[in-house]
């Protein structure tokens, strides 16, 4: 695997500080034929307005094909140096690592947490975490609440697509 | 039992616990395999029945999904090689989704052969690691040099088109001359001998056209860097600094009285 340019300390002491949007770096909900519905934040921490330091908050939804495919998911993810930082999506069935060893599975919602070992194949269960809240806007409020990130509360409105 | 049947029904057991299973409602359910895009994610695919002898698999754009999530860009090239790559399989690509329709008598192996496609996308893409857009170091040293700048209360622009007696070149920091010195730093935080062979020239090129009215410096980190390349670098720019001796910027503008810019 790559080397990260941050550790799992350090990951954590960023979870766990105050963040907020401090731009929207990119919104296609409103263009139409689009694949997928993707927005992205520039993050930045509390206390700390000018440091940039490459971190976004990224959500995904891939559109359904047609009517005899499944729908997708939402996904999102909080990447630092394009690196998957923490994510919550959803598998039917999911490997999870701790320290390079496999330990057992996740069906349904996980969530992603890095580790220096296993980078981003360490995974929690998060089903009791997303609950019902699946939709596209629900799912992008829980992981700015779950992850400190203050946001306007314009940000969370509007009705899932 | 003989052998081979051991072996077989060894492996069926092991399949079936590592297979997974569930109906999404009455014409449609998605399979896990255990099969794994670069040994992470596993191949996962929906099949549905849309008719009493037809049905539809996909992938539920997962598989483009975790190209996206491993940076790439997916347009139109790429769309072309991975049509390229699954045409044997007889799959289609639905907006990032990947289909295949087939009877109920090819069910079986069309799973097997979708998911061997997956899987070989993702082990085309997604076994060389994930690129860095930008290294922590270049941002740190672009953070100290803005701070150093400040302090002493120069006036700089950032990503700026220096002209040069052949072409323009973009570099991290500029002062103007303004009738004394000017700057032009770069920040090199990758200093391989192609990047140092072209600061080579970029350096030359600009002080040319300036007629060494504009110091070129570059700060290089100098845990990359190789001999060849600090030689190069060391001996072109009009000052170079390893990131760890990041203390003496300061000096050295003083030394070369850089125009405050202003």
């Amino acid at each position: 695997m790559p080397d990260a340019p941050f550790t799992e300390a350090e990951v954590q002491h960023l979870i766990a500080a105050k963040k907020y949007i401090h731009k929207v770096m990119e919104d296609n909900r409103r263009q139409p034929n689009i694949n997928e519905i993707r927005l992205t934040y520039e993050i930045r921490r509390r206390n700390n307005e000018a440091e940039r330091l490459r971190r976004r908050f990224f959500a995904r939804l891939e559109k359904q094909a047609n009517a005899a495919v499944v729908k997708p998911f939402p996904g999102v993810s909080l990447l630092w140096y394009n690196h998957r930082i923490r994510a919550i999506c959803w598998r039917l069935r999911h490997d999870a690592y701790r320290d390079g060893q496999f330990i057992g599975y996740v069906r349904g919602w996980h969530e992603k947490q890095w580790t220096d070992a296993d980078h981003d194949r360490f995974i929690i269960d998060a089903n009791s975490i997303v609950g019902d809240k699946t939709g596209f806007a629900s799912l992008i409020g829980l992981c700015l609440r779950r992850w400190n990130i203050e946001a306007p509360e314009q940000y969370e409105l509007g009705e899932s697509p | 039992m003989s052998i081979a049947e051991d072996v077989l029904t060894k492996y069926f057991e092991a399949q079936r616990d590592l297979l997974a299973i569930e109906g999404v409602d009455e014409r449609s359910a998605i399979i896990s395999l255990p099969l794994h895009f670069s040994a992470n994610a596993r191949v996962e695919l929906s099949v549905t029945r849309v008719s009493k002898d037809q049905f539809v698999i996909s992938d539920m754009a997962q598989t483009i999904g975790e190209l996206k999530d491993a940076g790439y860009s997916v347009r139109d090239k790429l769309r072309e090689r991975i049509l390229g790559m699954v045409e044997i399989s007889r799959l289609q690509l639905d907006g990032n989704t990947l289909i295949r329709q087939c009877s109920e008598e090819e069910l079986g192996n069309a799973i097997h052969a979708f998911a061997d496609a997956a899987k070989t996308i993702g082990d085309a893409y997604l076994v060389y690691p994930v690129r860095t857009r930008a290294s922590k170091i270049e941002d740190d040293l672009k953070t100290r040099v803005r701070k150093a700048f400040n302090r002493k209360r120069y006036f700089f622009k950032e990503k700026v088109l220096v002209p040069g007696e052949v072409e323009e070149h973009r570099v991290d920091f500029y002062i103007h001359p303004n009738g004394a010195n000017g700057l032009a730093l770069e920040i090199l935080a990758e200093p391989d001998r192609v990047h140092a062979e072209a600061w080579a020239f970029k350096t030359l090129d600009i002080r040319q056209k300036s007629r060494g009215r504009v110091a070129v410096g570059i700060i290089y980190n100098d845990q990359k860097v190789k001999e060849i390349s600090r030689n190069i670098i060391e001996k072109v720019a009009t000052f170079s600094i390893p990131a760890s001796n990041f203390t003496h910027f300061s000096e050295q503008l003083d030394a070369l009285q850089i125009s405050h810019g202003v």
